[in-house]
């Protein structure tokens, strides 16, 4: 039997005096990319902090096991150039640094001539390769991502979702928030539409459509009268 | 509004906010303990300095030393109180930008000579008792530094490039030891004088006008405005003070070589440690101000006090050890790439080991010296 890689059952999530998101049941299975979508404040991102497990408030259980976080804002250690941040990574996971296949893959998304940079003096978009490279080299069991396209050219963006199919191949499940509709219904095998911090909608392309009762519309107009 | 009317009201701005983390520091409390007995205990200082003055100086230490302190205190800036929201609306009128430089400058030069007249007149007794400056050397000193100060803040608006705003900010350091300690001369000083006119005059006409540099410009008035408040910051444990490192890259492990040879990950984590600790200047510095301080105290305190000053030292070490510690293990990104929190333990006492270690050891090793003389 197919076993989710991803479990989340999320009662109420918030902060200090606010309770954001309610009632989220939400699985991610091998190989399965999902993805989240909903309008600005819909409770996206706090979803994905109770994923990982830093809401302050918190109620209901998630089952998940090996993961890999590539967050919308990129976050890199302070005083670390971006080569140390990928010799760290795999210290921990206990592999030998392949240093040859991690500079190939500077060099092919444009970051080799400044890997002994500090990544915090970097471009947006560089932030976001470096950050997506550090995640795609752990191979996790499944993937969290927040908004990956923010600041990456149409090149990076290309090679990202080439890779990300290679780790869905691989048998990794994805669980992607994004705002760009038109890529998302491409690559993603379902969604989950939120607002105002509940889900509204949930399935396969085709199950968008019936729930938002427009028939071949695309998942833009169906996000539209939806939300 | 004019550029004089905009100055005056963000220079009125800026005062207010200064006044206010001042004043969120020193309560009635510390005026009346520690700020109120200090001023009041200066001037007897000052004139204690005039009739003992080897008390507080030696006339072994040479007076390049304390020429370096006067330079080291006397340079100055140009304030105009840029802001950022000033490159949406001030950079359609250059004007307006040129005369608030024009107002900043004036009162830059009046606070220059002023610093300059107080801190000769500070120094004026070790002059005056080891080096036989008379009044007239002294008048010619403060003239000198007053310059000196005014070169740089004109520098500061004008020249761009780290680099090239050291090298011209050291040859005015020597420009001015070479003329107090070889060239003290009116003459001298009278036409180094006309050549400061021509360029202020320079400065006023054109350099004034330049917008190139107002990114940096706004920077450094950030800067200046958080001054005090970083002081405060820097002093306090309770919050995260250190800035990110400078520069595009790291002075130390320039090509993000390794430190130690071991292939562990607990040692992994802290070479990045000592690394993202060794590239923070302000925590590097706060070290070495807190060992520099400890051993003073032990060198110059009478015995039984030496012993308390190296226990309170040693714990004070410690603790601000740990809170270093604790802030290195706090980035967010930990939550990207997680660390094992089982190696946390060992981490830490090699961390402790190795930063405190060498602290008490120098404190100890010192200790011994004084008392035993081995």
């Amino acid at each position: 039997m197919n076993v989710p890689v991803l479990q989340a059952d999320i009662i109420k999530g918030g902060y200090q005096d606010t309770e954001v998101v309610r009632d989220i049941t939400l699985n991610v299975f091998p190989g399965e990319l999902v993805g989240l979508l909903g309008p600005n404040g819909a409770g996206k991102s706090t979803t994905i902090k109770s994923l990982l497990g830093i809401l302050p408030t918190f109620e209901g259980s998630i089952h998940i096991e090996d993961y890999a976080y590539i967050p919308e804002r990129p976050i890199y250690y302070e005083g670390w150039t971006l080569y140390e941040h990928f010799t760290f990574l795999f210290s921990t996971l206990a592999e030998p640094f392949p240093e040859e296949k991690v500079e190939a893959l500077l060099q092919e998304f444009g970051l080799y001539d400044v890997r002994h940079h500090y990544p915090e003096r970097f471009s947006k978009g560089m932030q976001q390769k470096g950050m997506i490279l550090l995640s795609l080299l752990r191979k996790p069991d499944v993937y969290i991502i927040d908004e990956p396209f923010m600041g990456l050219d149409p090149k990076a963006v290309k090679r990202f979702l080439t890779m990300v199919k290679e780790e869905q191949q691989r048998g990794a499940g994805v669980l992607m928030s994004t705002h760009v509709l038109d890529t998302a219904e491409k690559i993603c095998d379902r969604f989950i539409l939120m607002r105002e911090g509940k889900i509204i909608a949930s399935g396969t392309m085709e199950e968008i459509r019936k729930a938002s009762g427009l028939s071949d519309a695309s998942l833009f107009d169906c996000f539209d009268a939806l939300t | 509004m004019n550029g004089k009317k905009l100055f005056s009201e963000r220079w009125k701005e800026e005062k207010r906010y200064q006044k206010e983390v001042i004043r969120g520091v020193v309560d009635l409390v510390t005026f009346l303990y520690i700020l109120g007995p200090l001023l009041f205990i200066i001037p007897y200082i000052y004139i204690e300095l005039w009739h003992m003055p080897s008390l507080y100086w030696s006339e072994k230490l040479p007076i390049t030393f304390l020429l370096l302190l006067l330079v080291a205190a006397g340079a100055g800036s140009i304030r105009f109180y840029v802001q950022e929201a000033d490159k949406v609306f001030l950079l359609q009128v250059k004007s307006v930008i040129a005369d608030m430089k024009r107002q900043g400058a004036v009162v830059a030069l009046g606070f220059i000579i002023l610093k300059s007249l107080l801190l000769t007149a500070a120094v004026l007794p070790i002059l005056y008792h080891f080096y036989d400056y008379s009044m007239r050397d002294a008048a010619l000193i403060v003239g000198w530094l007053s310059m000196y100060g005014w070169l740089v803040a004109m520098v500061r608006l004008t020249v761009s490039g780290k680099w090239r705003m050291k090298f011209v900010h050291a040859f005015f350091v020597l420009l001015f030891m070479l003329n107090v300690q070889v060239l003290m001369n009116p003459f001298i000083f009278l036409a180094e004088g006309a050549v400061v006119l021509g360029v202020t005059w320079m400065f006023f006409k054109y350099s004034v006008r330049s917008t190139g540099k107002l990114d940096a410009e706004i920077e450094e008035e950030r800067r200046e405005r958080h001054r005090y408040l970083g002081l405060i910051f820097q002093a306090s444990m309770e919050t995260d003070t250190a800035a990110a490192p400078g520069g595009k890259r790291p002075w130390f492990y320039r090509k993000s070589g390794r430190m130690f040879s071991s292939e562990s990950s607990s040692i992994y984590l802290l070479e990045g440690l000592f690394k993202a600790f060794l590239r923070r200047r302000e925590w590097v510095i706060g070290y070495l101000q807190i060992l520099g301080l400890c051993m003073l105290g032990v060198l110059l305190l009478p015995v039984w006090a030496k012993f308390l000053m190296l226990l309170v030292g040693l714990l004070f070490l410690l603790s601000w050890t740990r809170y270093i510690f604790e802030q290195l293990l706090t980035s967010p990104f930990f939550f990207v790439v997680p660390f094992r929190e089982e190696e946390e333990g060992v981490v830490w006492k090699n961390f402790r080991n190795t930063l405190f270690g060498v602290a008490a050891l120098l404190l100890c090793v010192e200790m011994g010296v004084l008392l035993f003389g081995v």
